[in-house]
């Protein structure tokens, strides 16, 4: 097996998780470097604490001091806090909550975005393979290692390299990041919710029922926006916002909400023709173009039909 | 002929009567005795004929799907629906689709 097959099947994550190896590799790397830092894993059980701790508080006081607003905000939870002192366990758990909060986005997300992720440093050893430079093989060879062993993310402060295991990642066939049930990528650090390849509130994929028009409509983001319309039914959403009933004929009924920065939800409200076991006529609505304008026309349209092409002899 | 109906609905699908079937459509071999129009995605309901005296046909790429019945009627069934009843001849099989900002996709009861 090459080094780039190697490479290959490790990208197939979860894949093997040997941490002593990893932390044997990553004990080499830091020699080819000459930096002295402890290892630490960052495992299922991780908490903010140590060196950690005392970086991420240190990020926190830069943001804050780097940006008037939050210093306010911070300012102003500060004074209700002193008046509410009976709160004051509850804030300290929620700070804590945050706070930990905080530092799994500056672990997992720096080390995604800002290259300490391995899948990236790692292939640094097969370029310095191809090319014959063996002072930058000498760092890569044990990073390599390392990623083959199963790690994922490097984090440092100024006494420890801390260090987490790959994800379990759920997908889509064509690729997208995609649970319906749970975290499409299941990390050690944070689990991170994904639908159709869109990054949502955890509560959106596990909660959906929690979704209410207010939390749709206050959503900034068209794509999220979209995910928690289908999530919280976009019939119902429909009804629930009050949409206006644009047309109505013998084919069915028109709805049209509009969406700010996005394309209006447009659907056809139509009836069965066959009856439900009780007798019931089951009404069931159908998304069509934001272009229509009649309930003829859109249900000609789900059948690739003109209006005018449109009717039907017998239906059941 | 003239009276005879030659636009049928049942559920998502439309069956059309056409003049003929496209030259190029290829026939669409069946794993048991029955033609299968269209499957529900959750309930395995399905709209269903015989294959005595039908086939089922289709152009590499369309989506729609050809009827060529060869008796004098044809029925159409479906657990959900009324029974539909096809006349002799040639008939085109469009499912049902719904609008989405990013794709377009077919409607399944």
């Amino acid at each position: 097996m090459t080094d780039l097959d190697r490479y290959i099947a490790a990208c197939d994550y979860p894949g093997v998780l040997a941490p002593q190896d990893v932390d044997r590799h990553l004990a080499d790397y830091l020699k080819a470097l000459g930096i002295k830092r402890q290892i630490v894993r960052l495992g299922p059980d991780w908490a903010v604490t140590g060196s950690l701790r005392r970086t991420i508080e240190e990020i926190l006081t830069d943001v804050v001091r780097r940006n008037p607003a939050a210093r306010a905000a911070r300012a102003a939870r500060a004074a209700r806090a002193a008046r509410a002192a009976r709160a004051a366990r509850a804030a300290r758990a929620a700070r804590a909550g945050a706070l930990r909060r905080f530092a799994s986005w500056c672990v997992q997300y720096s080390g995604w975005w800002w290259n300490w992720e391995m899948s990236w440093l790692a292939a640094t050893f097969l370029g310095a393979k191809q090319l014959n430079k063996e002072n930058v093989a000498a760092w890569a060879k044990p990073l390599f290692e390392a990623f083959i062993s199963g790690c994922w993310i490097l984090y440092w402060t100024d006494d420890t390299l801390y260090w987490a295991a790959k994800p379990t990642v759920h997908k889509e066939t064509n690729g997208r990041l995609h649970n319906e049930g749970y975290a499409a990528i299941e990390s050690d650090v944070e689990n991170i919710y994904f639908f159709h390849g869109v990054a949502v509130p955890a509560f959106v994929v596990v909660k959906p029922e929690w979704i209410t028009v207010k939390h749709i409509e206050d959503e900034q983001n068209a794509e999220v926006r979209r995910v928690m319309i289908e999530r919280y039914g976009q019939d119902h959403y429909l009804l629930d916002s009050k949409a206006e009933k644009v047309h109505e004929d013998d084919f069915g009924t028109l709805y049209r909400k509009e969406i700010p920065n996005d394309e209006p939800l447009v659907m056809v409200k139509v009836v069965n023709s066959t009856p439900e076991p009780d007798g019931q006529f089951k009404d069931y609505f159908i998304r069509v173009p934001p272009t229509i304008k009649r309930a003829h026309e859109a249900l000609a349209w789900t059948f690739d039909k003109k209006e005018s092409e449109y009717a039907p002899d017998v239906q059941t | 002929m003239k009276n005879l109906p030659k636009l049928f609905r049942q559920g998502d699908v439309l069956i059309e009567r056409v003049e003929c079937i496209p030259n190029n459509a290829v026939a669409v071999q069946s794993d048991n005795e029955r033609i299968v129009l269209a499957h529900g995605e959750a309930t395995g309901h399905a709209h269903t004929l015989s294959q005595k005296g039908a086939k089922l046909k289709q152009v590499p790429g369309e989506t729609a799907t050809y009827l060529e019945i060869a008796e004098a009627l044809a029925e159409v069934h479906h657990q959900e629906h009324a029974t539909v009843s096809l006349q002799r001849g040639q008939w085109r099989v469009t499912r049902q689709r719904e609008y989405g900002p990013e794709a377009i996709r077919n409607v399944a009861d």
